[in-house]
């Protein structure tokens, strides 16, 4: 077995920490022993049902029997695929139907799924299923409809777990920020890395969330990970005040691009932690890049570098896009080789994944991201494929011309469609809830009577944006 | 300010927002999640609060404003404005 796979980690602190709080979610306190025995409750009853080795399903919320449920599922030698809490339900059986799933841990009864109780009561003795298959199946915004799943491997986490153990110094007695949905890969590194050494998983309520530094600042949060949109949010808040988070020793931030100015404010509020800026796609596990800023060079404008690339990853700049390859590299697309064959492309026996993100190295080889390759952009750290709204929206405009632009307010990006001809908005509006989830959703959907062209022939999407400032 | 002035200035901000989703006019309102509907995202919801209190005439605890169970709906906006 791998030393780094993450249910052997898990199972290690359980042994040598059994009494030690492996998680805090909801005013509960849960022990290593406690989610462990329950973790193979689960395990057993998937193992008995007949769903081991396959990809099993629960509704990702973030309360006690997810986070057992994510265990179970792995115990069992089986992938989680984690269906977001919020929906839409018409995404969940996209997803279910792209994944192949069969069953689902946890009270909801969805159609043609097999039930498996997600309780804590039943048999505790730890399964011993194989531990070479795949982690989990989670599902990002696709630009041809639809969303796109992609399939991790344990390996590829266990690969992702050893840089992270060598290179920090995380303790048993760390308390670890779970600000991440679970539907997002950078949860991930909140679970594993906090059970490989023992810490605490600490899960504030959704509310609590909102006021992520004042539940940080209350739970003695020692290790901060989030995207950098929730310390601009808690700016806003008032509550990122100087010296506000004392205890914070580690602050990683991912999924977006942060700004110098964030990051001072953040360091500010927490003068004592090192800052790490992570950046890397689904694809390639968590991340796979890093840069830690020095507190000397905080003076500085502009997007943080995202540094250089893991040990054990090999990165290569073709044109502008930056190219890995490297034991994190993910298996590919469910369902979808076409897409797997296009991203990830085999060279002399060498597997490299196209990240679509555009690069510089500077001279002491550290890597700046300067945009994407595509349209793809980020909403509070979701991957959003606006080509997904229009795509929604077609069958409902038969060939109307649609497109859906980002607009940066405030500090935050925003989507606007813009529809040709007239178009009944709160319908069209209406269909887009039903399919997509709410980060999703444009701001507005604009009529315009034909869609601006440049001098070249092109789509002129300065025209269109302006169209939004003078309504 | 009372509660139905209140209530009167949080729903002119959102009902042409709610009606571009498809809300009805009488939806907004009550335990409707500003948030979670879609209505607003984390950020806008923020930026609606520092709005409305720029019309009050006061700001509101914001380090608070999110510790009471419903925080983010219709109702839980009023009374973070009735109890600062």
């Amino acid at each position: 077995m791998n030393v780094t796979d993450p249910i052997h980690l898990f199972r290690q602190s359980a042994k040598r920490w059994p009494l030690r709080a492996a998680l805090q979610v909801e005013g509960r306190t849960i022990t290593y022993q406690e989610l462990d025995a329950w973790s193979n409750a689960i395990a057993h009853r998937v193992i008995g049902q007949g769903h081991a080795g396959e990809r099993i399903a629960f509704v990702a919320r973030k309360e006690a029997p997810s986070y057992a449920a994510i265990l179970g599922i792995m115990k069992a030698g089986s992938a989680y695929v984690p269906l977001p809490p919020d929906g839409p339900t018409t995404r969940w059986t996209t997803m279910l139907q792209r994944a192949g799933v069969r069953a689902l841990v946890g009270r909801e009864q969805v159609d043609d799924l097999d039930g498996i109780d997600g309780g804590e009561q039943g048999t505790h003795a730890p399964p011993d299923m194989p531990t070479n298959g795949e982690a989990y199946v989670l599902f990002t915004s696709g630009s041809t409809g639809g969303p796109k799943g992609v399939s991790v491997g344990r390996a590829n986490v266990a690969a992702y777990l050893e840089h992270q153990l060598a290179v920090n110094e995380f303790h048993s007695t760390d308390r670890f920020s779970q600000f991440f949905a679970l539907t997002f890969d950078l949860s991930v590194h909140d679970l594993f890395v906090c059970w490989a050494v023992g810490g605490c998983l600490c899960v504030p309520t959704p509310s609590e969330l909102m006021g992520a530094a004042s539940y940080a600042r209350e739970a003695g949060i020692t290790v901060w990970f989030s995207v950098p949109s929730l310390v601009v949010l808690q700016q806003r808040l008032r509550t990122l005040n100087e010296g506000a988070l004392p205890d914070v020793r580690i602050a990683l931030f991912c999924g977006e691009s942060l700004t110098w100015s964030v990051l001072r404010a953040f360091a500010a509020a927490a003068p004592n932690g090192r800052l790490i800026n992570l950046y890397g796609p689904t694809e390639a596990t968590i991340a796979i890049a890093a840069y830690e800023a020095d507190r000397g060079s905080l003076g500085q404008e502009g997007v943080v570098p995202i540094g250089r690339t893991f040990r054990s990853t090999d990165g290569r700049i073709a044109g502008e896009e930056l190219e890995l390859c490297g034991p994190q590299l993910a298996r590919g697309y469910v369902g979808d080789q076409e897409a797997t064959d296009r991203a990830f492309r085999v060279e002399q026996g060498v597997r490299w994944y196209r990240t679509g993100d555009r690069v510089r190295m500077d001279d002491q080889d550290v890597l700046h991201f300067l945009g994407r390759t595509d349209d793809q952009l980020k909403i509070m750290g979701h991957r959003v494929e606006p080509a997904e709204v229009d795509a929604a929206l077609a069958p409902l405009l038969g060939g109307t011309p649609v497109i859906t632009l980002p607009r940066e307010e405030g500090g935050a990006v925003r989507l606007y469609t813009f529809v040709q001809g007239v178009v009944d908005q709160p319908a069209l509006m209406n269909e887009l809830r039903r399919v997509l989830p709410s980060y999703m959703l444009p701001e507005r959907i604009l009529q315009v009577d034909r869609m601006p062209m440049t001098a070249h022939g092109k789509l002129d999407r300065r025209a269109l944006l302006e169209q939004v400032e003078h309504g | 300010m009372d509660r139905t002035e209140l209530a009167q200035q949080l729903r002119e901000r959102l009902i042409h927002r709610a009606e571009r989703l498809g809300l009805r006019a009488e939806e907004v309102g009550g335990s409707l999640d500003l948030v979670r509907s879609g209505l607003l995202d984390s950020l806008g919801f923020v930026d609606l609060i520092t709005e409305l209190e720029q019309v009050v005439g006061r700001e509101v605890d914001l380090a608070t404003a999110f510790d009471a169970p419903g925080a983010t709906t219709f109702d839980g906006v009023l009374e973070l404005f009735l109890r600062s």
